[in-house]
Parts: structure tokens; sequence; C-alpha cells
């Protein structure tokens, strides 16, 4: 549970917007969701790296001053509308530095109205979160239910996989419901990490 | 749980679930960069990511590295930009990755480079032996060092930039390109600090840190190359890195490095010296070039004393506050038991010249060397004994002396010499070059040879080596001088201090035989003062390192004691004596008595950086004894000496700095005079610079329990005298 623990404090540590280590977590934990997301947001890969870092350092810059208030909106509600509002500037000021584009994102949104109900946005957050409790379960399984996870994971069927293993049916589907099980633990840890109830 | 309806939209609960993950583990579509369909992000960092990636128009694979916010440079960055590269693509070198060149692609600027197909060193190294790893150090270096010879500074070694192929050859990427921040400072610092870390700054030098860049030289990479090879041979890094980006600056600008040897006992002491002289804070203190390190590690690999050791001996007394033993065990007087061990060799050495054949030929070939042709106009500086060796040397090596009994008598002399400068590695080298010559000459030079090898043990003193080469000395002596001969003592002195010193693991009881052999036969010897003293001297140091102090007490007694009837020539050797006395009076709580001898120690002797420190580390043995009341007023006189010591040195502040000693000998403590103190003393001697910030800084440890306020001064002093050498 030593990896709860850490993770909890995360949101926290960014709070001090010197704790590189933390900001490098984050960077690795969402840079990869704001990246894709652009990309289906129509923007170029270097675009959308540009946007990513824009984000990274106006988040640098915001979160200190950001209230985690589960009735006033998720994390992934503030992260979204953040990542939006970088593309807007960018696509919008196509000449300004990325210092400006940086500050300017200390003003008020300019987005008429948030869209807070954003689809493509809730849709890889989702990946997200599947990603990256799938990278996190891994050590919690032996080699062989990792095999399995992985057949199953590249298409091959149930029927399959038990008999290039060497396994009844009945084991594949046990270990393919522990995993089950294992995930949705996981990603319900992942989501009270990102948003504390309390 | 509280989030079942949040969880419910993962749609694990629908039988389609594993295709739903599929979905979300399938690569983002990385899509074109220019011409290059790009493949896979492969590394990324605070300035870029570099992908693999093809070329469509050729099928060539390439790696890419796009600048982070390459988009935002202005045509003056860009242009810089260019030049490196381009001074870059110009390297040829087997271990250094080509670049093709940088290309402009959607309006960014991005550098193409040959393909490695190759692991991470550090995942590369897992399980091989030290051998393996050395072998490819050089490659490094070497590489390096090409670059360094063409002008171009790599800035950013660390593991993720070196690929070690299948053929076991490594590579070095992403060479020379200035860190874009060093190009493009954002005006607003929040931004720069965070962005310029992402990748990690363990491997960044304590100047990259620092404020001024335009410091970072080839020695930046000697450095960082040092932390790489400290990360592959000991298996960790060399500090701790704290949380948090400033903390993490400020202890590579600060933090001694951990000795290898404390992390790997047993692990090799010239590698050691070699390893901590690349992390020196300082990059004086460093290599000069990376090719001084690529000879000092051909040393290494041929079993010659290493450069960086003699540098090492140096700094061990002034190493001792941060190495955190009993405080008996720091006591050892290292540096003035060389000077006692230099002695015995003088000695040795001028009763065999004088029985020696051809010492007019010796001495007029080293006379010769003072007065050479091109003596320097008056004004410029004098040669310095380094230069009339070196000088010596090169003469020597040209083959202008056929007599190989001179010849011989060169080498024994010059060893000699380099040794009185502490020139260990160029000492070996003449004992070994003098042994082969009287190798040659036989039988009549048997003394020499013995000689030869107590040269050789000296040189190496800390290194198991000594052993077997005082072990020779002594069996020679024995044989043509007989067992109660003081030439025979002398050098069984010289093979029981390397017992207990260079052995490995040492072994203190043939140490102790050894010693009270030779003392049974020097204390029937009437002309053998300075030989008796010495072996004396060093006896009590082995009772110190045995935790033994009565014994340590009377060994020093009686050292002292013939010490005072000798010549004054020789009485900084008998000060030395005295300030260890006081170390373990003071280790055993006996403070009046130590001050008295640290006083006794300091009459009619010239006030140097060493003398100022002692009290200090008298204070600082009080300290960790627990005795603060008594340890101040030692660090009070410590604090006074140096102001007095700079005032001899420096006599234009003698106005201001003198009425500081006053006010210190008083007690007083004054932030505007301790600071100019500090200022001063950082101009002229960094040693005493950072024995001196010690020193406030116990100061400091010492007031924090018991008066606040004077704790206070102590801590804005250290402050603002900025304990980095970076800035």
């Amino acid at each position: 549970m030593e990896w709860r623990t850490t993770q909890a404090t995360l949101l926290a540590r960014l709070r001090d917007p010197e704790d590189h280590e933390a900001w490098a977590e984050f960077d690795r934990t969402y840079g990869e969701l704001i990246l894709r997301y652009c990309r289906k947001r129509g923007l170029a890969l270097s675009d959308a790296e540009d946007v990513r870092q824009i984000v990274l350092l106006s988040l640098v810059r915001s979160f200190p001053k950001f209230e985690y208030r589960r009735e006033k909106g998720r994390f992934r509600g503030y992260l979204g509308r953040t990542v939006r509002n970088a593309i807007f500037r960018y696509n919008t000021r196509p000449h300004r530095s990325l210092e400006l584009l940086v500050l300017d994102g200390d003003r008020p949104p300019e987005l008429a109205a948030p869209d807070d109900h954003d689809e493509v946005w809730e849709r890889e957050w989702i990946d997200h979160h599947l990603r990256l409790a799938i990278d996190r379960i891994r050590d919690q399984h032996d080699p062989k239910s990792l095999e399995v996870f992985g057949r199953l994971l590249a298409g091959e069927r149930v029927r399959q996989v038990a008999d290039s293993l060497g396994m009844s049916p009945a084991a594949v589907h046990k270990i393919k419901q522990r995993i089950r099980d294992r995930l949705k633990e996981q990603i319900a840890r992942q989501l009270e990490e990102e948003d504390p109830s309390k | 749980m509280s989030h079942d309806p949040e969880l419910a939209r993962f749609g694990l609960d629908d039988d389609t679930w594993i295709t739903r993950l599929r979905d979300a583990q399938a690569p983002a579509e990385l899509g074109d960069l220019g011409p290059y369909r790009l493949i896979r992000e492969v590394a990324r960092g605070g300035q870029a990511i570099v992908y693999e990636a093809i070329r469509q128009t050729d099928g060539a694979r390439v790696a890419l590295k796009r600048l982070i916010a390459g988009r935002f440079a202005n045509a003056v960055m860009l242009q810089r930009f260019e030049r490196e590269v381009e001074a870059v693509s110009l390297l040829s070198h087997p271990n250094i990755v080509r670049f093709a060149g940088m290309e402009m692609h959607e309006g960014q600027p991005v550098v193409v480079m040959e393909w490695i197909e190759g692991v991470r060193i550090t995942d590369w190294s897992r399980g091989r032996d030290r051998g393996e790893v050395l072998v490819v150090l050089r490659r490094i270096a070497e590489a390096i060092a090409h670059a360094h010879r063409s002008g171009v500074i790599h800035r950013d070694l660390k593991p993720e930039n070196i690929l070690v192929a299948e053929d076991g050859e490594p590579h070095v990427l992403d060479f020379g390109i200035a860190k874009w921040s060093e190009i493009a400072k954002p005006a607003e610092p929040s931004l720069t600090l965070t962005n310029q870390f992402l990748g990690t700054p363990a491997y960044c030098s304590p100047e990259q840190v620092g404020e001024d860049p335009r410091r970072i030289d080839a020695r930046t990479d000697v450095y960082s190359l040092g932390v790489i090879a400290y990360h592959l041979l000991v298996g960790r890094l060399p500090f701790d890195l704290p949380a948090g980006l400033r903390r993490v600056l400020e202890t590579i600008a600060t933090a001694e490095p951990r000795r290898p040897r404390d992390v790997a006992p047993g692990f090799d002491r010239d590698l050691e010296a070699i390893l901590l002289k690349m992390l020196a804070k300082d990059p004086d203190r460093r290599y000069a070039s990376m090719d001084l390190f690529l000879a000092d590690l051909g040393r290494l690999e041929r079993g010659d004393p290493v450069e960086a050791e003699g540098q090492s001996r140096r700094m061990l007394l002034r190493k001792f506050f941060h190495r955190n033993r009993l405080p008996l065990a720091i006591l050892s007087g290292f540096v003035a038991l060389i000077a006692a061990f230099g002695i015995t060799m003088a000695i040795l050495y001028k009763r065999a010249e004088t029985e020696a054949t051809r010492l007019e030929q010796v001495e007029s070939f080293l006379t010769s060397m003072i007065t050479p042709e091109g003596t320097p106009p008056s004004g410029a500086p004098a040669f310095t004994v380094a230069d009339i060796l070196d000088r010596a040397s090169a003469r020597l090596e040209g083959g202008t002396v056929e007599d190989p009994e001179v010849r011989g008598r060169l080498h024994l002399r010059l060893a000699r010499n380099h040794g009185s400068i502490w020139n260990w590695s160029q000492a070996a080298e003449h004992a070994r070059a003098a042994l082969e010559v009287f190798r040659e000459t036989g039988d009549r030079s048997r003394i020499a040879q013995a000689l030869a090898q107590l040269g050789l043990a000296e040189a190496f003193l800390e290194n198991p080596r000594a052993v077997g080469h005082s072990e020779e000395a002594v069996a020679i002596l024995r044989e043509r001088e007989g067992p109660r001969s003081p030439d025979y003592a002398a050098a069984l002195g010289v093979l029981a201090f390397a017992s207990y010193r260079a052995a490995d693991p040492p072994d203190p009881e043939r140490a102790e035989a050894c010693y009270a052999e030779a003392l049974e036969i020097l204390e029937s010897e009437p002309e053998s003062g300075p030989l008796l003293a010495g072996t004396y001297y060093s006896y009590a140091v082995l009772a110190v390192e045995r935790d033994d102090p009565r014994a340590a007490e009377t060994r020093y007694r009686r050292a002292l004691a013939i010490y005072t009837e000798l010549p004054r020539t020789l009485s900084i050797i008998g000060a030395r004596c005295m300030e260890d006395y006081a170390k373990t009076l003071a280790a055993l709580g006996r403070v009046e008595e130590a001050r008295s001898w640290l006083h006794r120690s300091r009459e009619d002797r010239p006030l140097d950086p060493a003398v100022c420190e002692t009290p200090a580390v008298i204070g600082e043995i009080l300290r960790r004894n627990g005795n603060d009341e008594a340890a101040i007023p030692f660090f009070f006189e410590s604090q006074a000496l140096t102001c007095t010591y700079l005032t001899s040195v420096r006599p234009e502040h003698a106005k201001t700095l003198g009425g500081f000693t006053e006010a210190l000998e008083q007690g007083r403590l004054e932030p505007g005079f301790l600071l100019e103190i500090g200022a001063t003393c950082r101009r002229i001697d960094p040693d005493l610079h950072a024995s001196w910030l010690r020193s406030l800084r116990s100061l400091e440890e010492i007031y924090e329990r018991t008066d606040p306020e004077r704790a206070a001064i102590c801590r804005s002093v250290l402050r603002k005298s900025g304990t980095g050498t970076g800035s």
C-alpha cells in the first residue's frame, strides 16, 4: 500500500511549485492524457506537445490556488478546462511567446461558458485511468496470470488461451475475473486519490 | 467505496471490458513530422523529446529530437542552436552518435540523429564486473575527450544519454546542445525552475545549478561522468537527493559525496580517489580535462599510484568532519605522519648517499636544472620545485645520462623530491625506474634497491601494495645491514605503518610487533633521535586507531620528549605531534591540558591554514563528546587565528581585520565582521573558507541549544556567505 500513500499526496505536493519530483510525476501520469486529447481535437503532434507544455506551466502557477471541493467540481473538470483554455490560447495567438501564453492563463477563462461536458475529454480520461490501472496492478500478479492477461488483451479467446497455455478454460476464466476485480479496486483507488472524499 | 456511479462508467462490468481495455491501450497515433513517420517516443526530458522514426524517402531509421517549445525560439536563438548542431555534426567518433543536421518541420527545429539499437548504460551494467565497466567508461571518456578537442562540451551527460549496443560499444547521444534554458531564459522564474529540471538533475554539476552558466566548461562533463561512473561502480548515486527542487540543487551545490568505501567496504582506494576527484565541487579541483582523467585511469589499470590519490591524502584531514566516525578515530595526525615518514626516508637516503659513489655527478645534474637556459627574466615568477623536477625528469628520460648508477641515483632522488611535494604518481614512476636500474646493476646496488622499494611503499602509502614493497625493503636491509641496524629498524617502522594503514584487511598485531622491534633497536642507538621520535609518533597513532588512549598518551609523551631535544628544523613535526596529542587529550576530556599543548604547538611557528583549523578540530571533538561549553572557546580561537592569518597574507586588510581578531578574542560575535572575514577567506584560500564555514556551523549548532540570539547571528552569516562554490 506504499504506492497509495505516495500517490495520495501527489496532488497535495503539487501545491509546492518547486517540488519538481511531484511535477515530473504529474507530467508522467497526465502528460499522455493531455497529448491524446489534443490529437483527438485535431492538433498535430508538435502542437499537442506545445499545449502539454503550456498546460504544465500554467498548472505550476495556478495549482497552489486550486481548491479541492468536490461539490465545486472534480479535478478532471479543472484539468480539462485548463487544457481547453490552453488550446484556445495557442490557436488564437500564433505569434505569442510561450511565456506569455502561460501568463495569459492567469486571467479568467476566455471561453464564454466552459463546456464542462466534453465527451472527448471524458472518454480520454476514462482511457487514461484504464491504462494507469493496468500498469499499476501488474506487479500484483504472477507471471502466469500476466501471460493470460496479455493474450486476452491481444484478442485471443478464453479457449485459445487455455489450449496454448495448457490450462483449463475455467482456470483462465478465474484469472480473468480476478484481474477484473483488481482493476475495479485499483480504479476506485485512483478516483479517490484524484478527488479525495474528505 | 464511494465512487460506484463513477466506476460504472469504466465499463468493467460489461462483457466487452477486455475490448475496452485494448482500445484504451492502443498506441496514440503519432503521425508524421515532415518526411518522417514517427514510430514511438523513446525519451523525454525537460528539454526535448526523442522519437524513433523512419525517413519515408529512403526507409532509413533515425532518431529525431524535437525541442520542447522549439516553436517559440526567436531567430537569434535558432541561429545559435543551428551553429551548435553544426559543430556536433562535424564530430566523427565511433562512440558518438552522429548528427545528420538540423531541419525545420512544422515551424520547429528538429535534430536528426543516427539511430542506435542499445540499452541504457545503467541497465547494461547490472551484473557486470568492474573490469567491464571500466572498459566502457574509458570508451565514453575517449569519445568525450574527442569532442572536447573539437570544442564541443556535452553538458548533459546522464545514463539516458549513453546507450550500450549489443557488441558492447557505448554510444554517447545528445552532444553539445546548449540547454534550452541557457538560450531562452524566461523572465518569470517559476517557469524556468520547474521546466528546466523535468529531467533528473542528479547528474548536473554544481556550476550548472549555480547562477552563472558561463562557468560551464569541459570540467562540467568530467563531473557528470563522475556521477555516472560512481553510479555504475558503487551501485548508487553519490548523494541522497531530497524532495524539492531547491533542496536538490542545494545538495548538488554543497553536499560532499559519500566515500565509496563507506558504502561498499573494500572498494578500491585508488578508484575511490579518482571518483572523488571527478566529483569535486570546485571545478579547479577536478581533473582539468578528460585526458587527465584517462591518464589516471591508465595508471589505475597498470597498478601505478593515481594522481587523485595525492589530493585525497592532502584532503584527508580536511575531510574528516564529514566522516561520522568516533571522535577518537579522527585524531590520527595523518599529515604529520607522512611528514615523519618523510624524515625517515630522508635520513635513509642521506646515509645511503654518503656511501654512494658518483654523488657529485648527481648533484651537478640537479644543480644544472635550477639554472637552465631560458631562466625567466626578473619579475617573472620563479620556477617552482615541480617545474625543476619536470625538467630533470625530461632530461633524464632524454637519455643524456649514460652511467646507470648515476641514472638510478637520480631517479631515486627525484622520487624522494617528488614525494616531498606530494607528487605521488611521479614519485612512484621514478622509484620504479630506479628499481629497474638497480636490479640490472646487480648485487652492489642492494641497498639502493631497498631504498627504491621504500620509495614505492611511500608512494603507495594507503594502498595494500605498500606492504609488499616495505617487506622487500625490510628483508634486504636485514640481510645487508644486520638485525640491529637502524636502517633495518627504520624500514620496520614503515612496514608497521603499512600493516595497519595500507593492508587490506589491516593487520594491527603485525604492526605492534614491528613497532616493538624497531623501537627496541632504536632506543639503544645514540644517534637515532628523529627516527625514534617519528616511530613513537606513528606508534601513538596506532594506539589512537585501536582506541587505546592510555598507550597513545605514553607514546606521544615519549615522542614529544625527544622532539623537544631535537634541532629546530625538525620542530614542525614536533609541533604537529603536540597538536595530535592535544586532540587525544581533548577526546579524553582533559580540556586544560589539551589547551596547553595546543598553545605550545604554536610557539615559534609560522601561522598557516592548518594551524588556524586545529583549535576548531579540538572544539569539534569536544562538541561531539557533549562538552559544548568547553568547545566554544576553541571555535573562537580558530576564528581569531584565521583572522590573524588573513591579515598576515593580506596586510592591506590589517586595519579592518585586526580589530576583528581582538573582538573575537573577547568572545564577541557580530555579523558585520564575520561576513568580512568569510569574504576575505573565500578570496584567499577555499579550503580555509570551507573550514571556517564548518566551525561557524558547529557554533550555530551549539548556540541553537543555548543562545538563540547567537544562533541566529551564525545562521544569517552562513546564509549570506553562501555555502556553494558555484556562485
